[in-house]
């Protein structure tokens, strides 16, 4: 294996040279039908990041953020809506055929369940060699041989070569899944949740093995995970999806200890027992309801609705938290009424008067705004959206969403750097006007 | 409760809600018999959360089926008593009871009907266990939704499951358990489909329910941080067998098996970055026959010669009367650490 991790003027992560940059990717899913005005799914909305060589780069968030497809179009298996990924030079997002498979050759990939994505009718040497029989790789000899030394470079034996997977425990048939993906000697290897199906105990074992092959094969590794703890033991750097944005990007040290966005800081408070790696001061942030839905992603901020550190209205500087709190809720309410309202049986029904259950919207405006002391002025918008909520619940969001914007539901943050190692964070808090994230 | 061991479950004088005494469950299958819960005791207490943590295929969920009457073919429960209020489960089967054991599974889509809407399938729980019909039912089952944080939950009623995300269909899982109005919830795994930020909701919400209706719960899960943050006691189970039993801060304060501590040690957070993790050689065997040795002792990591003639009774090691026992045969003899 040939490596080019070279060294410049500073050592440490700062100073590898990109091995891919990727630069405002973009990609959406349009399976709206003929008849169907869905907008399309944006499950990559606009992505720059380098993957620098030999570095363990981490990518988390939750589920549905867009960290698969993101790294499955790394090796051409979704293609861009817009945006590059250049390696060498060359836009991946432009190959096809021969050239695509070229740049495949270079890359491995592990998935999660090993169960499932082996073959289960194959022997395990069969599944090995899978990929050199579809690379024409050398002759049958060469392969076996081949097959052979990658069985004992992952910790199997070779008597495993006849045995078939089900045979196998769940981290013996990950180990056989490593193997598969390191047969064409790829210098990138993109580890999809491998060990999040294995017990802890099996889990430590695989994870040795992948940082002993990064050293001694000088691998980059893409290592996508929920499982944040291990993350932290494994990744040089980290980046945070959500919704389809890199909302913090950094050194794993500094992202762990000081983490600049308020996602990062709601994902590591959310981390279970007292071995997370959560710093203490954090406390206990829970974050209220679950990740808009790509389709509709917020205008401003993509984190907007349910971040804790939201900058409050600018009619209403000295709202309070449960105040502020309150309004959101009711707007996330409205949110949901409004976009189930916009079908077509939905209209119909409006239309004979059947109309969706319009007292119960009162009742929870009834509920959240029960002793709290807005200012008048606010009352009296809210009093409007009641009534205008009944009929046209979208009207109604539309005049909350005027009296109480906040700077975050209207203007997308662009990129700060928050640190001396380049860390950058995308969040509106980071301007000189506003309290920093960790001073909520 | 006195046990073989001579332990005794905390609060003397307040009576345990169910007492699990030697329960034994084995599956016959035709090439092997498999004893997937070999002898295990416990007891919990109303109010409180019992911790049952454990890898794959240590026998938690086959306990958890076993308590709720679930076990299918081949399985049987052989042996033991079930003392739910003072009766034996086992011999007054549970039709009595259904309503006061609920259990939540781990993937809240194989548990909801995808052909009801999530608010009939609670009315159901509702007519069964609490007789409960037509508007006083539907009025409940939006309180139900709301009590487990479902928002416009009025609207939501009327939804059917696939409406819902995955937070929000375990949600709705646990809203339906609550409707039995249970003593005992069973949680198997209920947070492990789940996100993080969502895990934490749902801890969240089983501890708010848990200090309103002085709800006894036995969560089991394989994820330490998780029980860590759940179980007021820990029972850490190996192959069918609890193999240490403490209170939670004992238990990681000082644990006295080595298969707890190494369980501790796997943990990614408990090992600085630069360090390689520990690791454990091995997998949890089957229980394939009764236990004639320690069952950890091939991956044990201390073990002795006797450790592979002698199956270990659970030794009391707990200081000034702690419930902390463990089934070890070099427990309490001296620290485990200091034995490498």
């Amino acid at each position: 294996m040939t490596q080019a991790i070279e060294p410049q003027e500073t050592d440490g992560q700062e100073s590898r040279a990109p091995l891919l940059e990727i630069r405002n990717l973009q990609i959406q899913y349009d399976d709206s039908s003929l008849i169907g005005g869905d907008p399309p799914v944006r499950a990559v909305d606009g992505v720059s990041l380098d993957i620098r060589r030999g570095e363990t780069l981490g990518l988390v968030g939750e589920s549905g953020c867009g960290k698969t497809t993101f790294s499955r179009a790394l090796v051409g298996l979704e293609s861009a809506t817009s945006g590059e990924i250049l390696v060498d030079g060359t836009d991946l997002t432009e190959l096809e055929g021969p050239a695509l498979r070229e740049w495949q050759r270079r890359v491995g990939m592990v998935f999660q369940d090993p169960q499932e994505s082996l073959n289960d009718r194959m022997t395990v040497g069969e599944i090995i060699s899978e990929p050199l029989d579809a690379h024409d790789w050398q002759d049958q000899e060469e392969r076996e041989d081949r097959v052979f030394e990658l069985l004992d470079r992952v910790g199997l034996q070779e008597e495993h070569f006849y045995r078939y997977p089900h045979q196998f425990s769940g981290g013996q048939r990950q180990r056989v899944g490593i193997a598969r993906a390191l047969a064409l000697e790829p210098e990138f290897l993109i580890l999809d949740e491998p060990v999040s199906a294995l017990d802890v105990s099996v889990q430590a074992r695989v994870i040795n093995l992948l940082e002993e092959l990064q050293a001694d094969l000088g691998l980059t590794l893409l290592f996508v995970a929920h499982d944040l703890s291990l993350v932290r033991h494994v990744a040089d750097r980290v980046a945070v999806m959500y919704l389809g944005n890199l909302l913090e990007v950094g050194r794993t040290d500094r992202l762990f200890d000081a983490p600049a966005n308020p996602y990062t800081r709601s994902l590591l408070s959310a981390i279970p027992g007292s071995a997370s790696p959560a710093p203490d001061e954090l406390g206990e942030i829970t974050l209220r309801g679950t990740p808009p839905n790509p389709r509709y992603p917020p205008s401003g901020c993509p984190f907007a609705t349910r971040c804790p550190a939201k900058i409050p209205p600018e009619k209403y500087p000295d709202l309070s938290a449960e105040e502020f709190d309150a309004i959101e809720t009711f707007r996330a309410i409205l949110r949901e009424r409004a976009r189930s309202s916009s079908g077509v049986s939905a209209s119909l029904k409006r239309r004979l008067g059947i109309g969706t259950s319009v007292r119960t919207v009162d009742e929870i405006a009834t509920e959240l705004f029960a002793g709290l002391d807005l200012p008048p002025e606010a009352n009296e918008v809210i009093e409007d959206a009641r009534t205008s909520a009944r009929s046209d619940p979208a009207a109604a969001l539309e005049l909350l969403r005027t009296e109480f914007a906040s700077v975050c539901d209207r203007d997308p943050p662009a990129e700060y750097v928050v640190d001396d190692t380049g860390r950058t964070s995308r969040c509106l808090r980071h301007r000189e006007e506003y309290d920093d994230p960790d001073e909520i | 409760m006195s046990r073989p061991d001579g332990s005794t479950d905390r609060t003397p004088g307040r009576e345990p809600l169910l007492s699990v005494s030697d329960l034994r469950t084995v599956f016959y299958t035709d090439k092997e018999t498999i004893h997937a819960v070999d002898g295990i005791s416990f007891d919990i207490y109303p109010g409180e959360t019992v911790g049952l943590v454990g890898e794959s295929g240590s026998g938690k969920s086959v306990t958890a089926r076993s308590l709720l009457g679930l076990v299918d073919e081949p399985g049987v429960v052989e042996e033991g008593t079930l003392e739910f209020k003072g009766e034996d489960l086992l011999e007054t089967g549970w039709a009595e009871y259904r309503g006061d054991l609920s259990i939540v599974f781990q993937d809240p889509s194989n548990a909801l009907n995808p052909v009801y809407t999530v608010g009939n399938q609670i009315r159901e729980a509702l007519a069964i266990h609490q007789g409960l019909r037509g508007s006083a039912a539907r009025e409940r089952a939006i309180e139900l939704l709301e009590a487990v944080g479902i928002p416009d939950a009025p609207r939501r009623v009327k939804e059917y499951p696939h409406q819902f995300s995955g937070g929000m269909q375990q949600r709705a899982v646990i809203a339906i358990a609550l409707a039995c109005d249970p003593d005992l919830l069973v949680c198997d795994e209920p947070t492990t489909a789940l996100d993080v930020t969502i895990q934490a909701q749902i801890l969240d919400l089983l501890d708010e329910l848990q200090r309103e209706e002085d709800l006894a719960i036995l969560f089991i899960s394989h994820d330490m941080g998780v029980i860590e943050e759940t179980a007021d006691r820990i029972n850490v189970i190996y192959a069918g067998e609890i193999v240490e039993r403490a209170p939670t801060e004992r238990l990681l304060a000082a644990p006295e098996h080595p298969y707890t501590e190494a369980l501790l040690n796997s943990i990614p957070g408990r090992t600085p970055p630069d360090q390689r993790l520990p690791t454990l050689d091995g997998e949890v065997p089957t229980p394939d026959g009764p236990a004639e040795s320690c069952r950890f002792a091939p991956r044990c990591p201390v073990a002795v010669e006797e450790c592979h003639e002698t199956p270990p009774d659970a030794v009391a090691v707990g200081e000034n009367g702690t419930d902390h026992s463990a089934a070890c045969l070099l427990a309490g003899e001296s620290e485990p650490e200091g034995e490498q």
